[in-house]
């Protein structure tokens, strides 16, 4: 593990913990329902929505989390270094967000400036265990990381396979 | 009438709704004048070695009632100790200087140490700004967080 | 399966079970056969006599290759086996086709079996054979130059000029946007693929992979062929020719600079043409097969990402620590876990 992304870990799970703490909560505006207030328009309840906070490993890789009183949107932007990476990232949260429903706190759409984000809400806290939903979050940060450069390693090695078969029948 | 759907019928009643300007805590209003007297301030003490009276000093007057001009002003300020003291310390160094803070100068900490990760500066030395997080954290557990989290008195 | 062979696998058995039959009955055959780049093949039997098989090809690029003398070319590989095999011309050429053969498994009998092979497989090859006519046209004008300027100085001016205005043979083989262009000069024959990019992905995985064949020779195998790429501007040698979306994006060249130890006659200049007009196939066939690996490994990381997501969801555990699916009530009732 490179030297930075301990504390960045660390303080992303800290962070997380102390922002997931939902409770249920009837709209305001709507009788009878229970909306996400992160996600809904919120001028005329600003006391629902909390201080967001953004931690930055660099520019390139952060993560802004936006709590409320019954949900947590969290933004991840992923690490991404040159064209290929660009290119490997997309499709592979095109991927994800394509498969959002079995990943249930995953939005369909990330956040703009963000590569992928997550919504919690308090249904999600109650049918999960709080902190394997912060290790899940973690995780996934390691891991997407792990296997875009992995990813890269293995098309670099793959066209160099194939430049050179091609290449040698010519004589 | 054309789109009587849509009509945010909420903005006729104000007085059911709490606005942005009545979360605001009732503090008196920072000029620019106090936060670059302090700016100047902590230059001297952090030239004369004397970090810990940087710290305090930049942490102990933190502008709640300004203008985002003045608050950024400040961020900076702290930005720049908070550096200063990373550079000439061991990282271990940096607990013994969270120690010595009281524990609204550490909640006062933490507010800075999301305001200046969420700047393009502070982002460029994000390994700094963690290496700060995770000392001050280790100290304090996740209170100054959740303080962060809801406290209205933003920086 | 690394290289993509030359001959057509469908057209070489649907002809090996003809040619060598299970049993003594003769079926009759009707069988289209697509190949790559807008090739097609059709392959039947007359009516009346089903000993005769009718085999014809299209080619998109086929007017292009015509220029280029491809039916003297093809005239020339098939009309050695003239004895069961007929050539068609003119108006006897199959409706919507542009070469056709008729094959007498009659007479064929006659001949031992490795020579049916060989006919076999030289039919197999019809598609390489037809495309291969425009790089033997340049690779003869190669050997001409070779011989015209053996004892002048090449570097002079005027002859640099002459080269220069050589003649560019064009074979637009998948529409105006990809082409093959073959330059022959004095000491080199230049073959330049102009190919287009579907997506991003493709162009940045084509970037990547042609990165690499730049420096394969720089690195490991110093005796193939130079290779360059340019992305969206035409080399200089073919600006003149190029038609069709002059700036697309999308579009990329890619020049193999042929050497005189490549174009060496016999098999080695075979071999060459056969492997270098599948430059494209060979290329974008590649460049899918990452992309499916990609998308299979993202597969099995998003299975592995759910299992880790479903940790978090509490089992019921009983005394012993073993989960129970459904607890029920004394009446029967189920409870439920969370709410709904």
């Amino acid at each position: 593990m490179s030297q930075s992304l301990k504390p960045y870990l660390t303080a992303v799970r800290s962070s997380l913990t102390a922002a997931i703490c939902l409770e249920d909560f009837s709209s305001q505006l709507v009788e009878r329902h229970n909306r996400p207030e992160i996600e809904v328009d919120n001028t005329h309840n600003p006391e629902l929505i909390l201080n967001p906070m953004i931690i930055a490993r660099n520019e390139n890789e952060k993560i802004l989390i936006e709590p409320s009183i019954n949900s947590v949107r969290v933004s991840i932007k992923i690490k991404q270094a040159d064209e290929i990476e660009q290119i490997l990232v997309h499709k592979f949260t095109r991927f994800l967000t394509s498969r959002a429903e079995n990943f249930f706190i995953l939005r369909r759409i990330p956040i703009k400036g963000y590569d992928i984000s997550f919504l919690i809400t308090n249904f999600h806290t109650e049918q999960m265990l709080k902190d394997k939903l912060v290790d899940f979050i973690i995780e996934f940060m390691e891991d997407v990381d792990k296997e875009i450069s992995e990813m890269k390693l293995f098309l670099n090695a793959r066209a160099r396979v194939i430049a050179e078969s091609y290449l040698t029948p010519f004589d | 009438m054309e789109d009587w759907r849509r009509i945010d019928i909420d903005a006729y009643e104000p007085e059911n709704h709490l606005s942005k300007e009545e979360l605001l805590p009732n503090l008196p209003e920072t000029s620019k004048e106090d936060i670059e007297a302090i700016s100047k301030q902590a230059r001297v003490y952090l030239s004369q070695g004397k970090f810990i009276e940087a710290l305090k000093l930049g942490l102990s007057y933190p502008p709640y009632i300004a203008s985002e001009q003045i608050k950024n002003l400040h961020t900076e300020t702290i930005f720049e100790i908070l550096c200063s003291i990373k550079n000439n310390h061991n990282l271990n160094d940096l607990s013994s200087f969270v120690k010595q803070l009281d524990s609204d100068e550490q909640d006062t900490l933490v507010k800075y140490l999301y305001k200046t990760m969420s700047t393009s500066y502070g982002q460029k030395q994000g390994g700094l700004l963690l290496s700060w997080y995770e000392k001050t954290v280790e100290i304090t557990g996740l209170g100054p967080i959740v303080r962060f989290l809801s406290d209205r008195r933003t920086v | 399966m690394l290289q993509i062979e030359p001959h057509n696998l469908l057209v070489q058995k649907t002809l090996t079970e003809r040619i060598f039959p299970d049993s003594e009955s003769l079926k009759s055959i009707d069988r289209i056969i697509t190949d790559f780049d807008f090739t097609t093949y059709h392959i039947s039997t007359f009516p009346d006599e089903k000993n005769l098989v009718l085999i014809s090809i299209y080619l998109k690029c086929y007017d292009d290759l015509a220029k280029y003398g491809v039916v003297e070319y093809l005239n020339g590989k098939y009309s050695k086996f003239n004895e069961f095999l007929t050539i068609l011309s003119g108006n006897d050429i199959e409706q919507g086709y542009n070469y056709s053969l008729v094959l007498d498994t009659n007479k064929i009998e006659s001949i031992d079996d490795e020579s049916k092979n060989e006919v076999i497989n030289e039919l197999a090859l019809l598609k390489r054979h037809a495309i291969a006519a425009p790089f033997e046209q340049a690779f003869t004008r190669y050997d001409e130059l070779v011989q015209t300027y053996a004892n002048s100085n090449t570097y002079a001016e005027e002859i640099q000029q002459e080269l220069q205005n050589e003649k560019v043979l064009v074979i637009k083989y998948r529409g105006l946007d990809e082409c093959i262009y073959i330059k022959p000069s004095f000491d080199r024959v230049t073959v330049i693929f102009s190919t287009v990019f579907q997506d991003e992905t493709d162009k940045i995985f084509g970037k990547v992979f042609l990165q690499e064949f730049v420096d394969a020779r720089k690195r490991s195998v110093q005796t193939a062929p130079q290779v360059l790429y340019s992305h969206k501007e035409a080399p200089l040698d073919i600006t003149n020719y190029v038609q069709g979306k002059k700036d697309d994006e999308n579009k990329g060249y890619i020049t193999f600079v042929l050497f005189p130890r490549h174009l060496v006659k016999g098999d080695r200049r075979d071999n060459c043409i056969s492997h270098i007009q599948y430059f494209r196939n060979y290329f974008h066939y590649h460049i899918k097969c990452s992309k499916a690996y990609m998308h299979s490994r993202m597969r099995f990381r998003v299975k592995e990402f759910l299992k880790i997501l479903n940790r978090a969801k509490p089992e019921n555990v009983d005394d012993e620590g073993k989960a129970i699916e459904n607890r029920k009530t004394a009446s029967g009732r189920r409870f439920e876990v969370g709410r709904v």
